[in-house]
């Protein structure tokens, strides 16, 4: 009896056989028609931080989106002929607390991603918090490679 | 509504269950630890889970499996074949039947940590879980649990094939492990 109940549940099986499950991403914006991005040097500004931009976060900023953007060129020569241009501000303003060691750092990051001629293609706003105001950026310029990453369908 | 009325009896299976032990059922904690696979096209997926039953009816389920592509594509954002994590926990309702077999149902949270494409991508969803669990020994069973998802977030298509075509949002678990009473 049970082995014929092993027999049917395997029969089962075999015929449900392998269910399809799908992962996918649409993109945020239209890849084919904003194929090619330049990366403005992000303007920062905030408690204990000079205002003035940061090649450093463009750096990263760039690295990032090549890793995983739909973007298909992403360039930092303001000269190159582009189809978008990606703003980035960063506010990053330290949140004290009694205890030292407990301090955290606290990145406000707007951005914006527009054409050549100033068409806005698309906008956001992200927080983000850590221990060093270092990280703290590098999370909020992570959320906006994020952002545009690429489309999939697996 | 139209939605929640068609997933009404299978919303009603686990509630049955729970309310269905005799009165006279002693409590009988159980806990097990097995490897188990989801039967998907195109992936594997396969991982460890344990469970804890507080009673004889009532437990929890909680697992973690591996997932890669079945294949390289260049094409795909994937570096390689690995795609990700899964994470479940699960609430169970067991109903023995017999020495042998024991018939479970369930709900919870499937989430899809999709490490593969980014550090921040995953998705989630609500499975309904039926499960027929056979036991070879008192202590090693094997079992099938097909999982039927009440709810996906946008972007995690059960039952799609990657060419878009259609069937059920279901997939099937199967898997062997052993048990302490």
């Amino acid at each position: 009896m049970s082995a014929r109940c092993l027999l049917f549940a395997g029969l089962l099986l075999t015929v449900a056989g392998c269910a399809p499950l799908t992962f996918s991403h649409e993109g945020a914006i239209d890849f084919d028609r904003y194929r090619v991005v330049y990366i403005q040097p992000v303007a920062t500004s905030g408690d204990r931080l000079n205002t003035g931009y940061s090649v450093g976060l463009q750096d990263y900023l760039a690295r990032e989106l090549a890793q995983n953007s739909g973007f298909t060129v992403i360039t930092l020569d303001p000269t190159d002929p582009v189809d978008v241009v990606l703003v980035v501000d960063l506010y990053i303003d330290r949140d004290y607390d009694y205890d030292d060691d407990d301090d955290e750092w606290d990145v406000d990051a707007s951005w914006i991603l527009r054409t050549p001629g100033g068409g806005v293609v698309d906008q956001g706003r992200v927080t983000e918090s850590a221990v060093t105001e270092g990280e703290a950026a590098e999370e909020a310029m992570d959320a906006i490679a994020y952002r545009y990453l690429a489309p999939y369908r697996l | 509504m139209p939605r929640l009325a068609r997933h009404l009896p299978l919303l009603l299976l686990p509630l049955a269950l729970a309310l269905g032990p005799p009165a006279s059922a002693k409590s009988d904690t159980r806990a097990g630890l097995e490897a188990e696979g989801l039967l998907v096209q195109d992936k594997v997926i396969a991982g460890i889970s344990g469970y804890f039953f507080f009673n004889e009816f009532i437990g929890v389920d909680l697992g973690f499996s591996l997932m890669f592509l079945d294949e390289d594509r260049p094409r795909d954002p994937v570096d390689g074949v690995f795609l990700g994590g899964l994470v479940t926990a699960h609430l169970v309702f067991g109903l023995p039947i017999g020495d042998q077999f024991m018939l479970r149902a369930g709900t919870g949270l499937d989430y899809f940590a999709l490490w593969g494409i980014d550090d921040e991508e995953g998705k989630a969803a609500m499975p309904l879980l039926a499960e027929v669990r056979f036991y070879v020994t008192d202590s090693l069973s094997v079992f099938a649990q097909p999982r039927y998802y009440l709810f996906s977030s946008d972007g995690l298509e059960p039952g799609v094939s990657v060419d878009g075509e259609e069937s059920l949002p279901f997939v099937i678990a199967v898997g062997v492990g052993g048990e302490w009473r």
